[in-house]
């Protein structure tokens, strides 16, 4: 058997291959660090965050009864919505706090401007969520235009 | 190289995607959804929803559908139109271009896209938890010079390296990942919020060429949403005299109303609408419920869908080509989710649109795909395999266990233990399956070999482990070790993924065709091996522990297995026949354990009892059931 040489040419060939193959394999092993990272956050959030899509829709109608109870100013109504919230409140669900408090549009969507300190909180439409640290759904808002006389 | 990101600047909404493990993905903006909307409040420095929630406060100070301005002249058509929709002020610029005033300050809109493009890159950066700097931009056919290099200046400013500005409708047609197919002519129809753009390319080897391009840049799902709130509003009024267009905070729960309703008539024919307590009239609460069906929409908005074919007409005109000649149309934007678009579509261009890719994230998806190009990410190593269809063995009965499941990406690798099937076997043989069916017969055989020097043992006693291990390039290694004697033999079979799409197919819908037969097949001979084991495992009782019984148990237990095993040997056993036989040789079987124990065991002959008696009864009812 005749040992064969590599010419330069071919050294030069095949090095350039090697650090192809090299930063393709650093490539695919980053992408998947990157994607374990991400996945073992992401376990922590889906189960932490599993009920918010079915919270999201619950507090369309939880916004009726609160509706509901506005005009009818029923006592029993009344204790039934505040069982239904401390139920929620166990499960991480928290009130952003928008009554008189600057509009602050990370945690509230203001939908109408009115007579009233500027950029103020006038009324609240509907009632905004975070669940656990997160911004479930935004208050809906009326803000202040500041034009009227505010006291 | 670090990542290439992809980022769709819509009018609208934006998306951003990059590259990640061969495929494109979206990434989630922080507020954990896959878009946001093109919306900036450039003094508090606001984008996206936050920007959006504040805009009805603070209308002069919010700036939307800035991609309308981008390289326009303030003079220019485009630029009044948008003047006279958009709350915020636009004037004229250095170079007589339009620029937008808020306050005393100009902002150019460059700088306001960048803004954009700032929070889709913060957004990467936090998903990818690297810094990015190079990005792919996309930007509507019809663009000019001036708007592309607008919008290469708006990536400059966001400090991001813009490596390529690509055509809207090319990206899109790399997300539907056609630039891999023939030479063809694609017409891609994108309705999105705002604007409505259709575009001919023409495909040849990997190059994309725009034959021609119309639309309307003044009609998307917003007309749409508008049409369906008139409809409720005027509704309401006819029923209740109530107009529900005075009261603001009514006609907002109208709006989210009409924009849910939408989406849900694109899957549903019909869909309610219920808004209690909607407004009040003298003291009295008003609530409003309107049931809106698929058809309703469809009349609703059947002039705005229309509108769309002329542009079609004129691209088609345009691109001189003949509807005869379009090899694909392909759907992008949100709207083009409705089933009466998609009618349309259809019957305009004679073909079946292709809507495999969501139309709201196609876009930046090709973007991205564009960036894993440049960056050498997108190679042929993109092209990861699947296994078509699963790998397995022969095991006893002839059916087929499987090992490596349909659809597993290689390269991967699996092992199992499997035993002999009788006393004293010296060999094993190792016989390798492709396909679906559950009997091994029915299966493509790969190959088989046989592994000896097996030591003499129990039937179930000797572990031996087979291994598949199928490397990327589809070379399928198997091999069969005895646990015991570490013997090994293997077998090597090439293109064990490579078969031809027709076959696939063929092989999948024949499992299906096959799938109540295959079913009894197996049941059969799961049946088969159950009685085998039975009459094994007693006649080794019977060998072990035969001085217990009196002769004449003896005799009727063997007279018991004998039946069954002439059950079993007759050419016309049924699932039936095997099973009854078996109840019954079980039956004696128990019969005759109980009384052993029972003599066995005096002291305990009640406890015993009792702890068996139920056993049994459940025993048989399960049994029942299964014969049913």
């Amino acid at each position: 058997m005749v040992k064969k040489h590599l010419n330069t040419e071919e050294i030069e060939k095949l090095n350039l291959r090697i650090e192809e193959l090299e930063s393709d394999y650093r490539r695919v092993l980053a992408d998947y660090k990157n994607q374990e990272r991400r996945f073992k956050d992401q376990e922590i959030l889906v189960v932490k965050m599993a009920n918010s899509v079915l919270l999201e829709k619950l507090l369309l109608n939880l916004d009726s009864l609160i509706l509901a109870q506005s005009h009818l100013k029923d006592k029993g109504l009344e204790m039934v919505i505040g069982q239904i919230f401390s139920t929620l409140s166990q499960e991480g669900l928290v009130e952003i706090k928008t009554d008189n408090q600057p509009f602050d549009p990370v945690t509230m969507d203001c939908t109408e401007i009115t007579p009233g300190e500027k950029d103020m909180v006038v009324e609240t439409i509907s009632k905004g969520y975070y669940l656990f640290d997160k911004v479930l759904r935004p208050a809906k808002v009326k803000v202040g235009d500041g034009m009227e006389n505010s006291k | 190289m670090s990542k290439i990101i992809g980022i769709d600047l819509g009018t609208t909404n934006s998306a951003v995607a990059v590259m990640e493990g061969g495929t494109a993905k979206i990434i989630p903006t922080a507020e954990g959804r896959n878009t946001f909307p093109s919306i900036v409040e450039p003094i508090k420095n606001l984008v996206g929803d936050v920007a959006k929630r504040q805009m009805v406060l603070n209308s002069q100070n919010t700036i939307f559908s800035v991609k309308r301005l981008m390289g326009q002249k303030f003079s220019g058509k485009q630029s009044q139109k948008t003047k006279e929709i958009a709350p915020y002020e636009i004037a004229e610029g250095a170079g007589s271009m339009a620029v937008i005033k808020i306050a005393d300050k100009t902002y150019t809109p460059q700088e306001i896209s960048a803004k954009i493009l700032q929070k889709a890159k913060a957004d990467a950066e936090a998903y990818l938890g690297t810094t990015v700097t190079d990005a792919v931009i996309t930007v509507p056919a019809y663009f000019d010079d001036s708007q592309r290099q607008a919008t290469k200046q708006a990536g400059e400013i966001a400090g991001l390296n813009v490596q390529r500005i690509v055509n809207e409708p090319t990206a899109a047609a790399l997300a539907y990942g056609l630039d891999k197919g023939k030479n063809e002519t694609v017409v891609v129809y994108d309705l999105g919020g705002g604007t409505f753009d259709v575009s001919i390319l023409e495909l040849g080897d990997g190059v994309f060429e725009v034959k021609a391009t119309n639309g309307d840049t003044f009609l998307g799902g917003d007309d749409f949403d508008h049409r369906i709130i008139e409809y409720i509003v005027a509704e309401f009024k006819k029923e209740s005299g109530v107009d529900l267009s005075l009261d603001k905070q009514a006609l907002q729960r109208i709006k989210d109303a009409a924009e849910k309703a939408k989406i849900e008539l694109s899957s549903a024919m019909e869909t309610e609408i219920n808004q209690p307590f909607i407004t009040q009239r003298d003291g009295q609460p008003l609530h409003l419920t309107l049931k809106i069906t698929r058809a309703k929409l469809e009349e609703l908005v059947a002039d705005l869908i229309e509108r769309t074919i002329e542009p079609c007409k004129k691209a088609l005109a345009d691109a001189k080509i003949e509807k005869s000649h379009i090899g694909e149309v392909i759907l992008v934007g949100g709207m083009t989710r409705m089933p009466k678009v998609q009618q349309v579509v259809k019957e305009f261009f004679g073909k079946e649109p292709n809507k495999s890719v969501n139309p709201d994230e196609a876009v930046a998806l090709g973007a991205a795909i564009q960036g894993g190009v440049i960056s050498g990410d997108v190679k042929d190593i993109l092209l990861l395999d699947v296994t078509p269809l699963t790998l397995g063995i022969e095991t006893m009965g002839g059916v087929m266990t499987p090992l490596i499941e349909r659809n597993t990406t290689v390269p991967s690798s699996k092992s199992q233990i499997f035993s002999t099937a009788s006393d004293n076997q010296p060999q094993v043989e190792v016989h390798i399956l492709q396909g679906e069916r559950p009997m091994a017969a029915d299966n493509k055989s790969l190959g088989s070999f046989i592994l000896d020097g097996i030591m003499p043992a129990h039937r179930g006693v000797p572990q031996i482990e087979v291994t598949f291990d199928i490397d990327a390039n589809g070379i399928l290694n198997v091999s069969a070790k005895d646990k015991a004697t570490n013997k090994e033999q293997k077998i090597t079979i090439k293109n064990a993924t490579n078969l031809s799409d027709d076959e696939v197919e063929k092989m999948k819908q024949e499992a299906q065709k096959y799938e109540a037969e295959d079913k009894k097949k197996k049941e059969l001979v799961d049946k088969r091996n159950e009685a085998d084991s039975l009459i094994i495992q007693t006649r080794k009782v019977l060998s072990d522990a035969g001085d217990k019984f009196g002769a004449e148990s003896k005799k009727e237990i063997e007279d018991s297995l004998g039946e069954l095993e002439t059950e079993l040997k007759k050419s016309d056993s049924t699932f039936e026949s095997i099973d009854a036989s078996l109840k019954k040789a079980t039956e004696v079987m128990q019969k005759h354990a109980e009384a052993l124990y029972k003599a066995a065991g005096e002291k305990d002959k009640t406890e015993e009892s009792k702890a068996e008696e139920p056993k049994t009864d459940t025993d048989s009812a399960e049994e029942g059931e299964v014969v049913k």
